[in-house]
């Protein structure tokens, strides 16, 4: 099993969960290609569609629709945001779905927004719409300080065992499969009683390595095959628990409104995890988190391994971020030669040489034989290199390069 | 509140490349002061030395360290014109007492220090310097300074005492067990290649002559076992390459109904392990990708096997790892190739497993078919009463005339030498040949001359040589 292992530093967030559901404004990034379905001091209720992609983007206060502006968005870029301001009635328009086929089923996903809730944001109608014979339920979080999955799972694990036996009668799957990280016993103690009568769920303990939540080494851990791709070539398909969880709030009716974040990292006076309206600025959390403990403070969306660093703390929250990290800032680690320890390549989970594209950075030909899309950016190289050498960006322009 | 932003991972992990460096030192210790034991209290208690001797194995390793810092710190300064903070943060990051301090390990401790001194700045400069410095060189700095001196340097070395301490000189006497291996024709036997030597623990603990850092095999697989745990060096390398000497020279041995020593034998003698252990995973010239480390070291092994018995010198390690650093390029394209399928593996492993026994078979049919005969013998004229033989020495053959009386010789008269001045001197000055002739009925027991064991044993296979030809 190719992998690493990484100090957790999980226990300060475990199994504590807020709320925080009262923003005074929520934003929704909008893309080029974004319809909008709502106009400037338009009134919504919460849960009502303001935003078409593929799917739908439903608003997660009921108010109005002030303006468009430009904010942070997670990743530390100024982008297009619309604004909604709250006017804390929480006037919504649930409606419980009357789900029975799988068609019914994507349509909801579509319909209710649902999109995968462990960084990425892939959208989960994509995944479902496949002959499904396997689901893996991912609540691994192989990623330091994260605990988001592991509260959600944690305190829900009954809706999200009700929600998947719906789909396993929708999809009439053969199995289901719930991943956690070997040594959480009080998850598992919780998890066992929960799952006992259904003969079609069972828990695997994997093991304690990063990048084990990813797809492929879950896959390769549990099913024992490879996929090219996507899992759903052999049948499977890997939905973290977060995303099962808000999937059971859709069939209920309840669109992706809410999620759990984590707040943890050294320099937060106080850690723990927060249940948020969808497109909260970050900012309105300073009563939750209390500041900082030290000055020299590096801000970070997401783990510590994938996550970006941002310059403010006025950042919209969407839906893909799953914690926000305050670490002590590291001394400054200036790159040193290349020693050529292979490290990097030992360690590469997508079983890629860094060592190798960073020498052949300008050679395309070289880079596509050297396979650099297989790249997840799970940083491992850069985390790994003797030299501190940041391997995963010559990755990044890589696959930039090869596309 | 503004915050600094910067690319991630926000965590690194704790084993930065001075650390690497650091554990590399702390694994060379142990060997630095065993050859500061044997080669320098050993003496001293027996009276063999003064203090100051005693204390020269530690002084020579730090001329040698010594050397190539300057000379890399000078080489910065004075060539790449690098001044002030630029050179400090060079010399921090490059690690330039590294080849240095593996020049004076990997030399005998009678090379002279100017000598040393030389080695180690060839190590720096042609090894290291001329390719771009740290990171960028191809070949092993260090072996390249060593390579060097051995070439243009060997003879002084020699006649300076060669690989043998003065404590040596009285216990054992003769020339390293991979030399006097190397002047046995055909594979010898244990009493021959191991007994002068004491036993194979004597070759495990280390109290055998070589050079500096190589002697001691357990401090060196202390070492190793250190460096995997702390995961500085790539430890496939030295595990395969070993492993391929063992299973060669088992077969060889086995061809010539010798038994397990000899593998072990062979990998106890010369500068095997050291050489595994540091110079074949030197980093910047191994490959990275794990394909390509698999079948460089098998390759190492196989060369090594190939050059110690195949080549006039005894040793393989060095000119193996050299030989192979040049196909690290090579041997890293075909690592990191798109595993398509298992033929990408099976077809470069089939080619090194038909190497490996090819050269097993080759090398051990080499011994069986060498016959009582030595090829290094030729008789040029043959007399009633005298033989005029060739045996090649150390520079070139020896031509001799021996006069013979009664199946006896008489008189043995040099005609033609290409040896060393010194050695042949040394030759010489002992009387060597009139105990040749005193002791012809009885010449296996007859001793060498230390400093020109090789010319030395020359005369004394001439001798025998020509007293079978009698025989017949």
């Amino acid at each position: 099993m190719i992998g690493i292992r990484l100090k957790a530093n999980k226990k300060d967030t475990k199994y504590k969960l807020k709320e925080f559901l009262n923003p005074k404004y929520v934003y929704f990034k909008i893309d080029e290609k974004d319809k909008l379905l709502v106009k400037e001091n338009d009134k919504v209720k919460m849960g009502d569609k303001i935003i078409e992609r593929n799917y739908f983007i439903n608003s997660s206060v009921s108010g109005k629709v002030t303006k468009i502006v430009e904010l942070l968005d997670s990743k530390n870029n100024v982008c297009k945001f619309l604004e909604i301001e709250n006017d804390f009635k929480e006037n919504h328009s649930f409606k419980k779905p009357i789900v029975k086929t799988k068609e019914d089923f994507i349509e909801l996903l579509k319909e209710k927004g649902i999109i995968g809730l462990s960084g990425n944001g892939f959208p989960s109608y994509i995944k479902y719409d496949n002959e499904i014979k396997t689901l893996i339920v991912n609540a691994v979080e192989c990623e330091p300080y994260i605990t988001a999955d592991n509260v959600v799972c944690f305190k829900y694990i009954n809706k999200i065992v009700k929600a998947l036996e719906q789909i396993k009668e929708i999809f009439s799957i053969e199995e289901i499969i719930i991943a956690i990280k070997i040594g959480n016993r009080n998850l598992l103690e919780k998890i066992i009683p929960a799952i006992n009568s259904y003969d079609f769920i069972s828990v695997v303990q994997v093991p304690n390595l990063y990048p084990m939540g990813w797809e492929k080494s879950l896959v390769r851990y549990i099913k024992h095959t490879d996929y090219e791709k996507l899992p759903t070539e052999k049948n499977i398909v890997v939905s973290n628990a977060s995303t099962i969880y808000s999937i059971s709030e859709a069939l209920e009716g309840k669109p992706l409104i809410e999620r759990v974040i984590t707040i943890s990292g050294e320099s937060f006076k106080k850690k723990i995890n927060v249940k948020i309206k969808i497109g909260t600025l970050f900012e309105e959390l300073k009563d939750i988190y209390k500041g900082y403990k030290n000055d020299d403070v590096t801000l970070i969306s997401g783990g510590p391994m994938m996550g970006y660093s941002l310059s403010k703390e006025s950042f919209v929250l969407d839906p893909s971020v799953n914690a926000v990290l305050a670490l002590k800032k590291a001394k400054e680690d200036i790159a040193t030669t290349c020693i050529r320890c292979g490290k990097c390549s030992d360690h590469c989970p997508a079983k890629i040489c860094p060592v190798l594209v960073k020498d052949n950075i300008n050679d395309k030909e070289e880079l596509k034989r050297l396979d650099v899309s297989r790249c997840i950016e799970c940083g491992i190289c850069s985390f790994i290199c003797p030299a501190r050498i940041n391997l995963r960006e010559y990755l990044k322009e890589a696959k930039g390069k090869v596309k | 509140m503004e915050f600094n932003t910067y690319k991630g991972p926000y965590i690194k992990s704790p084993n930065k490349t001075n650390k690497i460096m650091l554990h590399l030192v702390v694994a060379l210790l142990p060997i630095i002061l065993f050859s500061f034991y044997k080669n320098g209290v050993v003496l001293y208690k027996h009276n063999l030395t003064d203090t100051y001797g005693m204390f020269y194995p530690l002084i020579f390793v730090f001329v040698g360290t010594f050397t190539s810092f300057i000379t890399e710190t000078i080489y910065t300064y004075l060539v790449l014109k690098k001044k002030n903070k630029d050179l400090i943060n060079s010399i921090k990051n490059s690690y330039s007492f590294l080849p240095g301090l593996f020049v004076s390990l990997v030399l005998p401790l009678n090379t002279p220090l100017p000598i040393l001194i030389i080695g180690a700045v060839v190590a720096i400069i042609v090894g290291k310097m001329l390719y771009g410095g740290f990171g960028q060189n191809i070949f092993n700095p260090a072996l390249i300074g060593c390579l060097f001196v051995l070439t243009c340097y060997g003879s002084v070395i020699n006649s300076n005492g060669g690989y043998i301490n003065k404590y040596e000189l009285d216990t054992i006497g003769s020339a390293t067990p991979l030399t006097n291996y190397h002047m046995i024709d055909g594979i010898g036997n244990y009493d021959k290649v191991v007994k002068p030597y004491g036993d194979l623990k004597d070759f495990l603990f280390g109290m055998i002559p070589g050079t500096v850092g190589e002697t001691c095999s357990i401090l060196i697989i202390v070492a190793y076992i250190y460096l995997v745990l702390k995961k500085v060096i790539k430890w496939k390398i030295p595990l395969i390459y070993v492993s391929t000497v063992f299973v060669m020279t088992l077969i060889i041995g086995s061809m010539n109904g010798e038994g397990i020593w000899y593998p072990t034998f062979n990998i106890l003698s010369g500068g095997l392990l050291f050489g595994a252990v540091f110079m074949a995973t030197d980093p910047v010239t191994s490959p990275t990708t794990c394909l390509g480390q698999v079948i460089y070291a098998f390759c190492l092994g196989i060369l090594t096997v190939l050059f110690r018995n195949y080549t006039s010198a005894p040793e393989g390690v060095l000119t193996s790892i050299l030989t192979m650093n040049m196909f690290v390029v090579l041997l890293d394209r075909l690592g990191s190739k798109k595993k398509e399928s298992i033929m990408q593996i099976l077809i470069p492993m089939g080619i090194i497993t038909c190497l490996l026994l090819g050269v097993s078979l080759l090398v051990g049919n080499k011994y069986i078919n060498s016959d009582s005969s030595d090829s290094k013998f030729k008789i040029i004229e043959k007399k009633d009463n005298y033989y005029v033989v060739s045996q090649v020495g150390n520079g070139g053959p020896i031509k001799a005339k021996i006069y013979i009386k009664d199946n006896e010789i008489t008189k043995i008269k040099i005609i033609e030498n290409n040896e060393t001045e010194n050695y042949y001197k040394l030759v010489t000055n002992k009387n060597y040949i009139k105990t040749l002739i005193d002791n012809q009925n009885n010449l296996d027991k007859v001793d060498t001359v230390s400093g020109a064991t090789i010319s030395s044993t020359a005369l004394k296979k001439m001798c025998i040589n020509v007293k079978k030809d009698m025989e017949k």
